[in-house]
């Protein structure tokens, strides 16, 4: 059963085409890596995926429940870190937070919070919505090395605790970094050209940035 | 270096000084009734407080601005939301908006009076209406400012009417609320005392008209002074404590 299936004839920002015709499908259980040089039309694709952007003639089937992870935390900075779960995920905010090692940072304002924390409780509210499908857009980008190898195991760590209890949770990744993708994906698809379109696709190996890294070049 | 002054001194002087000066000034006008000086006005403020009126008429005046007040802002922000967030709506109301905010005080106060009937709906109306624009007007800049990153993660996590208003839109509004409140509260009891001096049986602005029709400029200012003691206040007690919890989350 796929989770997220996407079939557009294209995309045009203020007249200027951006992405051409492109169809693809994420699998309940996968997660699927685009890739593609900034500006290429990555996260303009994620928010067709999402429902944030319409596109005419575009047949999009998502599940009702999704779940979005942001290039910045968007954490309500005067609600604290329990209520911005809880008011996002409407469960209670607790194990959510334990999970991503902030149990006792509940009472929390965003702004206490440093940078690495911030991105914890954005990923902590996403899982919490206990989506079907969790969208993740450049998550870790402008995070320090060691930072974003933190946050990319642990939502690895995430994803996988998840589908290994039977939770068959889809993803759908956005980067342009080979490593983010060899840490986190199953498949791939490179994104190229002007109006972008799928140029290449193919597996994922864990940890296999080389392979990734070949999946661009052949763009 | 200079020495630090303890805190409320410089005010303390200030307001001192202030007094000071009137005192000079009715003394060189040598004028009791016209020029009454500070101690006589204290002397009448006194007198009217012993005999209640006073009280009974700050507390006339004070319901009217805390029902205009209230009424003013609640349809100010829920309009100014509106047009703030659909801009064909604002497009369409924006020269409504402009007329009504050039139309003077007077003029809707006379008409609701002429329309309405001598009331106390006409009168908190009246002032309610001379003071909705400004607030539509100061809460659209607020909501054309909104961080669309925000909507996203509403729309995302598909958070119903009430909590998107109530967490996302409300904070984000809440410091053009609070300039709202601060100059809506000013501009609100001016009128309020001029709606009072055209037709209203009680109230700082009925006496202010009474004394004025006997040249008694000492009860007028009594009144005028103590209403402006009551709304700073009001604006010490109320408006800043309310401010300072809806800022908490910036400052913690």
């Amino acid at each position: 059963m796929s989770a997220l299936h996407l079939s557009i004839p294209g995309f045009a920002y203020g007249g200027v085409p951006v992405l051409g015709p492109i169809a693809f499908q994420v699998e309940a259980g996968e997660t699927v890596a685009i890739l593609g040089p900034s500006g290429v039309g990555k996260s303009t694709l994620l928010r067709l995926a999402a429902g944030l952007s319409i596109t005419p003639g575009a047949r999009i089937t998502r599940p009702a429940r999704i779940a979005m992870v942001f290039q910045d935390p968007v954490l309500l900075p005067w609600r604290t870190a329990a209520d911005n779960i809880a008011i996002a995920a409407r469960v209670d905010p607790g194990p959510a937070l334990e999970e991503v090692g902030l149990a006792g940072k509940a009472a929390m304002f965003p702004r206490q919070l440093s940078v690495g924390q911030q991105r914890r409780l954005a990923l902590a509210r996403a899982l919490a919505a206990d989506p079907d499908l969790l969208l993740l857009d450049e998550p870790f980008v402008s995070l320090d090395e060691a930072l974003a190898a933190e946050m990319t195991a642990l939502t690895a760590d995430l994803l996988t605790r998840r589908r290994t209890t039977g939770h068959g949770i889809a993803a759908l990744l956005v980067t342009h970094a080979a490593e983010d993708a060899a840490a986190l994906a199953t498949r791939a698809l490179a994104l190229g050209g002007v109006p972008a379109t799928i140029r290449a696709s193919g597996p994922v190996h864990p940890g296999d940035a080389a392979g990734v890294r070949a999946l661009i070049a052949a763009v | 270096m200079t020495r630090a002054w303890p805190p409320g001194a410089v005010p303390a002087l200030s307001l001192t000084c202030l007094v000071l000066a009137w005192a000079l000034g009715a003394h060189l006008a040598g004028d009791p009734v016209l020029a009454p000086g500070p101690l006589a006005v204290a002397r009448l403020a006194g007198a009217e407080a012993a005999s209640g009126a006073l009280a009974h008429h700050l507390l006339a005046t004070l319901a009217r601005v805390a029902a205009a007040f209230t009424l003013a802002l609640s349809i100010g922000m829920a309009l100014g939301l509106l047009l703030g967030r659909r801009p064909r709506v604002d497009a369409f109301a924006d020269p409504w908006l402009v007329v009504l905010l050039n139309l003077p005080a007077l003029v809707v106060i006379v008409l609701c009076y002429i329309w309405i009937g001598l009331t106390e709906v006409a009168a908190i109306l009246a002032v309610a209406i001379n003071k909705i624009p400004m607030v539509i007007a100061i809460i659209r800049e607020g909501a054309r400012a909104f961080d669309p990153a925000l909507d996203d993660m509403a729309k995302i996590y598909r958070l119903g009417w009430w909590a998107r208003l109530r967490h996302v839109a409300l904070p984000q509004l809440a410091p053009h609320a609070a300039a709202a409140a601060r100059a809506g509260l000013a501009l609100v009891w001016k009128i309020v005392l001029v709606v009072e001096f055209l037709g209203r049986p009680d109230g700082v602005g009925f006496m202010i008209h009474l004394n004025f029709q006997m040249f008694d400029v000492g009860r007028v200012l009594v009144y005028a002074l103590a209403f402006v003691a009551v709304m700073l206040a009001v604006e010490k007690l109320a408006l800043q404590p309310l401010e300072r919890r809806a800022r908490r989350w910036r400052t913690a």
